[in-house]
């Protein structure tokens, strides 16, 4: 068994013990869906229904016709109350359809998506990059002119703690991940495929291994933070690095989620949007566990579904507990890039800190970034708002893992600061 | 004893005769000749290299101007004073500055409601990364002082309700803390004609009902400012009340009515404007023009 690996990263408690061997199951239709027009990275859609208008499931209600975008479905039957900014999980107002469903719903049938060539079936079909990162996957599907994609890696790794909604889904659907990266690699013109997964996942292993077939490789990686990364996997599994400032298409690879292969292959076999994914409610919950969600549930609803949040709730998180973001509303919806709700008590959720923590020199930020950057240097240059002296320091090389603030025993805010430095100097010009 | 210390000494002493001929010998052979006009003109510069003409240095606008690649008004933070002089120097007669000050549209601060409990960085620029900002109000005050740090006049102040105070009589227009304020973009900070006689403290655009939810402080567009102005010189534009100060006579009307106390005096002979910041009507020294607003209301 091979045991790739990148240098650096962490090995949190993984806390997947709650969740990973609960079976999917289909969390119950809501009293109302809010869908965000913008659950992507790029150009938010506009809303093509307005309040009153009768929806039916697999229906387009918001669409743009920017290259770098995403159209939007219902995930029921029902009818349009409202149309207006709502808050969601990443903290941003953005314009939403709230759709009250019917009572009586099929969720077998939707309205199919329609194309000939895959790309096409893809961006119809809305999807994106379901890990989290939101990238449109139809532009991720057109690698640029001149660079030759030989490598198609399918990410299996979850490295968040906490998080098993990829896991259960390779259980589940190894046949559905297969079809999915095959579709990938062909419509790229790939040779390999390799599926990537850490070796905290035995069962997850075998499943794929069993379903591959020929032309899939299954690898298993070494279980650390932040294994899942781009770039970090791709290293561990091709051991090739993808120049600074360039796409993973330079080192001749191209990733996608497991998730992600799923979407794509029901897009393109089945016609099918992308109108529920599989999200993780775990922690303090009553029933913690992986469901299957209608997208535009509101985060309220779905812990409500998981029983409830037990005892005095610390934090709410929306992902993972190593990058996702605390919540300060539950009325925000799940978005397609929404993995998991941890639910944290007093106890466990870090302590709040301010930034006059002193840096004690111990280096273990400089040994756990994965990107081989400084972050207590950045942190010390953002601290006196020198971005000049920053810049040399490649802040915009920050992949944003959250392993420095992790690691770091004095609790600087290390992510902060160097957010802060990579907007000032991208601001500055600098290239990305 | 006595020896070894006089040889410590003629030591020292020695190597800094040596060091002083070698730095008289240098201080020749490398002299740059520098333009007199040029030394004169960075003098008349305040020099403090703010860079809010969007130069490197306070000399390096010396250079230019006297080149000629810059007007005589090139100094922002400077002003009219500085100008003249400069234009005396370099003999220009075109030294017409468009003063302006820095004001904040935000009288929220304490009494703006929180959206979340927050840790981290003590910078408005970091925690507008988190959720857009720790305010219920996606436009007002977020108070961790950036604007205060980044003043190179030291013209403002954060006063206990933990909104910055900016002093008009120190700030030179320089824009510096509106660019550096996150929210400077919406015009929470923004320059105004260094005569403007009164200030909105509200920059919101939100519906007033979500807006008064957010802040007890905030601009409700009740128009009561905008019906009672006498010269025509307040309108409330897209939710809030904006005043045209190319109309506004600064007779205080505004200010005497509305019922958020959210139009303050700025500029004044009878209320200094630190103290009158946030309190309206009610500022020490503030006479107001309708008496009875209130009470025929």
């Amino acid at each position: 068994m091979s045991k790739a690996a990148f240098k650096g990263g962490v090995h949190p408690p993984e806390r997947k013990e709650a969740t990973s061997s609960s079976a999917t199951q289909w969390a119950p239709v809501p009293g109302r869906l809010v869908i965000p027009m913008s659950q992507h990275l790029g150009a938010p859609c506009q809303p093509v229904v307005a309040v009153g208008d009768r929806v039916v499931r697999g229906q387009v209600v918001g669409t743009v016709d920017a290259m770098v975008s995403a159209p939007v479905h219902s995930p029921v039957s029902g009818e349009v109350t409202a149309v207006g900014p709502w808050l969601t999980a990443g903290g941003t107002r953005v314009t939403s359809v709230t759709i009250v469903p019917d009572a009586e719903q099929d969720l077998d049938s939707f309205v199919p998506v329609e194309g000939d060539d895959v790309r096409t079936l893809v961006r119809a079909a809305g999807i994106v990059g379901m890990g989290g990162a939101t990238f449109p996957s139809a532009v991720k599907l057109t690698p640029p002119k001149g660079l030759d994609v030989s490598t198609v890696i399918l990410n299996g790794c979850e490295c968040e703690p906490f998080l098993t909604c990829d896991h259960r889904l390779m259980l589940e659907e190894s046949e559905r991940v297969v079809a999915g990266a095959r579709i990938i690699a062909e419509t790229v013109g790939a040779k390999r495929v390799v599926i990537g997964i850490e070796a905290n996942k035995p069962d997850a292993i075998a499943a794929m291994q069993k379903a591959a077939g020929d032309g899939v490789e299954i690898l298993s990686l070494v279980t650390r933070y932040p294994q899942g990364a781009e770039k970090q996997l791709i290293w561990a599994l091709l051991r090739r690095e993808v120049p600074h400032g360039k796409l993973p298409a330079a080192a001749g690879a191209l990733v996608h989620n497991v998730a992600t292969a799923v979407a794509i292959a029901d897009a393109v076999e089945l016609h099918k949007p992308l109108m529920e994914r599989i999200v993780t409610v775990t922690g303090r919950v009553a029933r913690p566990g992986n469901y299957r969600v209608l997208l535009g549930t509101l985060v309220s609803d779905l812990l409500e579904m998981a029983g409830g949040i037990v005892g005095e709730p610390g934090r709410v998180i929306a992902g993972g507990p190593m990058t996702g973001p605390a919540l300060g509303d539950l009325d925000v919806p799940i978005a397609k890039g929404s993995s998991g709700i941890v639910v944290l008590s007093p106890d466990e959720a870090a302590p709040l800190v301010d930034d006059d923590q002193p840096c004690i020199r111990c280096g273990r930020c400089t040994e756990g970034c994965p990107m081989f950057l400084q972050p207590f240097q950045i942190g010390t240059q953002a601290n006196r708002r020198d971005w000049t002296a920053a810049e040399p320091l490649h802040p915009v090389d920050c992949i944003e893992c959250g392993v420095c603030s992790y690691v770091c025993p004095t609790k600087r805010p290390l992510l902060q600061l160097i957010r802060l430095a990579k907007a000032a100097v991208i601001a500055k010009g600098a290239k990305l | 004893m006595l020896v070894s210390i006089l040889k410590a000494v003629g030591a020292l002493a020695s190597l800094g005769v040596i060091a002083a001929a070698m730095l008289a010998v240098a201080a020749r052979k490398f002299h740059v000749e520098v333009d007199p006009l040029v030394e004169s003109v960075a003098s008349a510069l305040p020099g403090a290299n703010c860079g809010a003409c969007g130069n490197p240095s306070c000399f390096a606008v010396a250079e230019a101007i006297v080149a000629g690649t810059l007007p005589a008004t090139a100094c922002v933070a400077g002003g009219q004073s500085v100008a003249e002089v400069v234009a005396g120097l370099i003999g220009s007669n075109s030294c017409e500055v468009v003063a302006v000050i820095s004001v904040r549209h935000c009288g929220g601060g304490s009494n703006a409601v929180r959206a979340y409990e927050y840790g981290g960085i003590q910078s408005c620029n970091g925690v507008s990364r988190m959720a857009g900002g720790p305010l219920v109000c996606t436009t007002g005050c977020i108070g961790f002082g950036d604007c205060l740090r980044a003043c190179p006049f030291g013209a403002i102040e954060m006063d206990a309700r933990g909104l910055p105070v900016i002093d008009v009589v120190k700030c030179t227009g320089c824009g510096i803390c509106v660019r550096e304020c996150p929210r400077g973009q919406i015009s929470l900070l923004e320059l105004l004609p260094d005569a403007a006689p009164v200030v909105v403290r509200c920059c919101a655009h939100d519906k007033p009902k979500a807006r008064k939810a957010g802040c007890s402080m905030c601009c409700i567009a009740c128009k009561k400012c905008e019906k009672e102005c006498p010269a025509d010189a307040i309108h409330v534009t897209d939710l809030l009340a904006v005043v045209d100060y190319e109309k506004c006579t600064g007779c205080g009307t505004c200010v005497s009515v509305c019922p958020q106390n959210c139009i303050d005096v700025l500029v004044s002979t009878t209320v200094s404007s630190a103290s009158a910041d946030g309190l309206g009507k009610d500022a020490p020294g503030f006479v107001s023009v309708v008496a009875t607003a209130s009470v025929s209301e």
